[in-house]
């Protein structure tokens, strides 16, 4: 069974969106997948949401509808053939809009809800206000399920610094948070800010939120606030911009008629600013005793009160303290809780599982790709598949891509077998637009991002699978265990909370910029265990999530079959001493740099060695002295080990080098790139190569590694006897073990 | 003037703002509105629906002219309303066929709405006969809060149609305007609006209190002009928006040709279709042949 949502609109700086996206992450936590479908999908955000014409429920599953202003989804809604959940944002009260077109939009939104009642399985309600209307409106099963926000994301390390700078000066500031509407009552901010100013004349008072420049209503609020010095109309903000307008804030201030939750509410909570607000329809709740309401707008009053709460600390600090505990009520886990009480008894409850111990555990391996695949995560994937596979009952779960550049489905979907194991492939439903990804992460890394652009981010970079998740959320009693692969992928990020109290992972972790993104904290913190492959990775994990799973480095094991360096030479032709790179040859990996660097290198020195590549390929690979073999097979690149001069790893990102280990394996020293600490970890604990961060650097480490060929090769083929696969197998099967008594307990 | 929140002394703070606000001079005790409290009533949808496919049925009549936009909006409002003026008559033209089609809509509608309300009503009857009133166990849903005046008008039509003995046949032409009385659209009332909010302790009335539908006994309010029934069925307050254009009984009857704007050429309707909503033809009216 799976739980879809409807959504009017799903476009960035919507509530409405930003809640089902909330609410999708509480699902796949309480194991159910499902998709968003709207009728507006935004530009870019078509990853995530797919148009509401495309749904197609099974007669099981649930759809919740979020409804607010009249949409024709909602008639959709009663007609769809299978379960119907109405979750309810609130609508404003035509009365703010009378003579307006507004108005009949409004009173249909509310004739809609009515319309639903019928026929709504399940109805939640934002706040315990919106559950009133709800129940008002002729509903039955009638829950409140509060939203939630991740306070982390305003902090102050999260406001962009530019605006911070920008909006530093004297107070105190007043800050209002909405879309400009009526409703919102904005020239009560300006009345509050005349006020302010008489008190405090270099008071200032930012408004936040979407407005239409030619708008009457804006026009009105334009003139008003003429002549008054410090008002500052901001916009629509980024959500780095709108931290940093919280974190500029003296006091935030909510003059508005009516609210059915006040996300900017919690928000400025998260973001430790006293909160001041009118007591309209849902902000008592909302406040729950925290911050300041008050129920008549007499300016003059209201004016002292914020300079008392902007100025007066025996007053802000308990109110902010207050908040901070209130704040508690709108964490992810409250919200769950209340979510899982909604739809209790209203789902099936999963099986009670044996608990005797299986003498075979049935374990899915997930992965984005596998078989004939290029891939250092791929390849360790179908690695330990082939050696766990006579103590588990495997069955990997992956897609039917062959290229993660694109994602094209290229195997058939369905059952397969490769080297004796089963596999189970879901097709791809998106191919990828590497161009706008690349664009995306320009627009993503290194900056604070809301949720919403962290998992936009993560659908562009896919693959999309539906399929596998659904198979993962439906079938939880087919398998006793789950070995995830790579944390950087959607199945991983999305699949694995759906059976994290299974599920083990392996993350590959790289010290890179996707790391940061709070989208991943699910898939650090919720699995059983993570598996890391060298020290140096877990320091990565610890840096950035300091609340991680359990962790245990379990390494990997190094196969040594038989070389021979003269039959590859042979086979290819070459004669001089050649450096070697097998891999990937794409720019994230460093090739770039590389070849530039032995282009410099030929240049100076005229017995410089040739430079062999050897992967798939999705750039260019020229120069003088560069060979490029296209795929190779195995016991060409095991020969190709053995003879080179040296092995190249130019990457920076890497969670273990499994081309280091096999050129160990075969008594060849190593040149790695310097700016990975993973592999300045590999060759500093093996002491079988040189590190390089530059050009300089690089002919230097050369120099060395050609000159001591023989005895660096000795150390790194030292290094690799002590790492063997029954190590290895016997770490991943005891984790399982555990995974299996504790469950059974 | 109240101040919320456990973390902060409330009196305190407010005799110490009052004194504050006394020293400045000011007042410190101004009567000011206080938000009205409750939640927003519900919206019967059969009624309200029923409502806007009555107010918007006839696609030729322009919306009122609107701007949010201040300046320039106020020119565009202008050159719409010039456009409306100049070239009625080819909108006229243009929709015609969509305003018949509306109008079949609107009559479908108010048919099925109160066919619904009758066999809700039913149904009521059949489970108080057969269970003392209850519902089955787990079937909780509702039934409709109150019952819309205009299908209840069409409901009162239809049960005294099937008490009528039937009528001769007639060409389906002839029949049409019978099917949009029966149907409910002339008779029904412009719905009431709630001025005011509802008091908090008075929530939605359940159904069975308040749909009284027409019962096999016709009450004298059953036969009575709809005048009288918009008086008798605005008890039930259905909570509606003002229609755009306030009309009387009788200008809502009236095409809209009829009130001094062009009269469009109605389209000739197929043999099978009843010409619901379409306006009178004139009695010295010519239908023009096909051009060969």
């Amino acid at each position: 069974m799976a739980i879809h949502q409807l959504i009017p609109s799903f476009v960035p700086g919507d509530a409405t969106g930003q809640a089902a996206l909330h609410l999708q992450l509480l699902l796949r936590r309480m194991g159910h997948a499902g998709a968003l479908y709207a009728d507006e999908v935004g530009a870019g955000l078509e990853g995530l949401a797919s148009p509401a014409s495309a749904l197609r429920p099974q007669p099981d599953d649930l759809v919740l509808y979020h409804h607010g202003i009249a949409s024709p989804l909602s008639s959709r809604l009663m007609h769809l053939p299978c379960r119907r959940g109405v979750v309810f944002h609130n609508i404003s009260p035509a009365r703010f809009y009378s003579g307006l077109p507004l108005a009949d939009a409004l009173v249909a939104g509310r004739a809609q809800l009515a319309a639903m009642a019928p026929f709504a399985d399940v109805a939640i309600g934002v706040s315990a206000f919106n559950a009133a209307e709800l129940r008002a409106a002729g509903y039955r099963n009638v829950h409140t399920v509060p939203l939630f926000i991740e306070p982390e994301r305003f902090s102050r390390d999260n406001a962009d610094p530019k605006m911070l700078r920008q909006l530093a000066g004297p107070g105190p500031v007043l800050l209002g948070v909405s879309r400009v509407m009526p409703h919102k009552r904005f020239e009560d901010f300006i009345t509050l800010h005349r006020e302010l100013l008489r008190l405090r004349p270099q008071a200032r008072l930012l408004m936040v939120g979407g407005y239409e420049p030619g708008s009457r209503y804006f026009k009105a609020l334009q003139r008003e606030a003429k002549g008054l010095s410090g008002v500052h109309f901001l916009g629509r903000l980024s959500h780095a911009q709108l931290v940093a307008a919280y974190r500029s804030a003296s006091v935030f201030v909510s003059m508005s008629e009516h609210e059915g939750f006040g996300v900017p509410l919690i928000e400025a909570m998260a973001a430790e600013v006293p909160v001041l607000a009118y007591a309209a329809a849902a902000v008592p709740e909302t406040l729950g005793g925290a911050g300041v309401a008050f129920d008549q707008k007499r300016f003059a009053f209201l004016a002292e009160l914020a300079v008392d709460l902007s100025e007066d600390l025996s007053l802000r600090e308990p109110v902010l303290a207050g908040q901070k505990r209130r704040l508690e009520h709108f964490s992810a886990t409250s919200a769950q809780s209340a979510l899982s009480r909604a739809l209790d008894g209203f789902l099936t409850p999963h099986a009670p599982r044996a608990r005797k111990a299986p003498k075979r555990p049935r374990v899915a391996l997930v992965v984005q790709r596998y078989g004939e695949v290029t891939g250092g995560a791929e390849k360790l994937a179908a690695q330990m598949a082939e050696h766990l596979a006579p103590h588990w009952d495997l069955t990997v779960l992956t897609t039917c891509a062959k290229n993660h550049l694109s994602w094209e489905n290229v195997f058939p979907p369905g059952p397969d077998e490769v080297d004796g194991i089963k596999v189970l492939r879901f097709p791809s439903t998106r191919a990828r637009n590497i161009r706008g990804f690349n664009g995306l992460s320009r627009q993503v890394f290194d900056k604070p991002n809301e949720r919403l652009r962290e998992e936009q981010w993560v659908a562009e970079q896919g693959p999309l699978c539906p399929g596998l998740l659904n198979h993962l959320a439906t079938t939880r009693d087919a398998y006793d265990g789950y070995l995830f692969f790579t944390y950087l992928y959607a199945p991983t990020v999305w699949g694995l909370p759906l059976v994290a109290d299974r599920a083990l992972l392996v993350p590959t972790t790289h010290d890179e910029s996707p790391i940061k993104f709070g989208v991943y904290r699910d898939v650090f913190e919720r699995p059983r265990a993570l598996l890391c492959l060298t020290p140096e990775e877990l320091t990565i994990i610890e840096k950035y999530f300091p609340d991680h799973a359990r962790t245990r480095v379990v390494g990997v094991g190094v196969d040594r079959p038989e070389a021979d360096g003269a039959r590859f030479r042979e086979k290819h032709g070459i004669r001089k001493h050649y450096l070697l790179y097998v891999g990937r040859q794409e720019p994230g990996k460093g090739v770039g740099e590389l070849l530039e660097y032995h282009r410099a290198l030929k240049q100076r020195y005229a017995d410089a060695p040739d430079l062999v590549l050897a992967g798939d390929t999705n750039m260019e690979l020229s120069g003088e002295g560069v060979r490029y073999l296209g795929r190779i097979d195995e016991q060409d690149k095991h020969d190709a080990l053995a003879g080179a001069l040296a092995v190249v790893v130019p990457s920076r990102y890497e969670s273990l080098s499994l081309l280091t280990l096999e050129s160990f394996a075969q008594g060849t020293p190593v040149l790695v790139n310097g700016r990975s600490d993973v592999l300045v970890g590999q060759v500093e604990r093996s002491g079988a190569g040189r590190t390089y961060t530059d050009l300089e650097s690089f002919i230097q480490g050369l120099r060395e590694v050609g000159e001591q060929r023989a005895p660096l090769g000795k150390k790194g083929l030292a290094y690799v006897k002590k790492q063997g696969w029954p190590q290895v197998v016997a770490a991943y099967r005891e984790e399982l073990e555990r995974i299996l008594e504790e469950n059974r307990q | 003037m109240k101040l919320l929140g456990r973390d902060i002394p409330a009196r305190e703070l407010i005799s110490r703002i009052e004194e504050r606000l006394r020293t400045r001079g000011l007042p410190t005790s101004e009567p000011l509105e206080v938000p009205p409290e409750g939640v927003e009533p519900r919206v019967e949808p059969l009624t309200f629906n029923l409502h806007a496919l009555e107010e918007n049925a006839d696609a030729t009549r322009a919306l009122p002219l609107h701007t949010h936009r201040g300046g320039a909006g106020q020119l565009v409002l202008v050159a719409k309303w010039a456009f409306r003026k100049s070239c009625q008559v080819f909108i006229n033209e243009a929709l015609g066929r969509q305003r018949v089609f509306n109008g079949h809509v609107r009559d479908s509608y108010a048919q099925l709405s109160a066919e619904v309300i009758r066999l809700r009503r039913e149904v009521e009857e059949l489970r108080a006969r057969g269970g003392g009133g209850g519902r089955p166990p787990g079937d909780e849903r509702p039934v409709p809060a109150v019952a819309p005046p205009a299908a209840k008008a069409s409901l009162e039509v239809q049960n005294r149609a099937e008490r009528e003995p039937p009528a001769k046949p007639t060409a389906p032409a002839e029949r049409a305007p019978r099917t949009v009385e029966a149907a409910g659209v002339k008779p029904a009332p412009a719905p009431a609006v709630r001025a005011t909010r509802p008091r908090q302790d008075t929530p939605a009335r359940p159904a069975r209190t308040e749909a009284r539908a027409p019962s096999t006994k016709a009450s004298p309010q059953a036969k009575s002009t709809p005048e009288t029934r918009v008086q008798s069925d605005s008890k039930v307050e259905p909570v509606l928006p003002q229609p755009r254009h306030t009309r009387t009984a009788s200008t809502t009857q009236q095409p809209r040709g009829q009130a001094g704007t062009p009269k469009p050429r109605p389209e000739t309707p197929a043999a099978s279709t009843p010409q619901t909503g379409q306006r009178p033809r004139k009695s010295g009216d010519k239908r023009r042949g096909r051009r060969k």
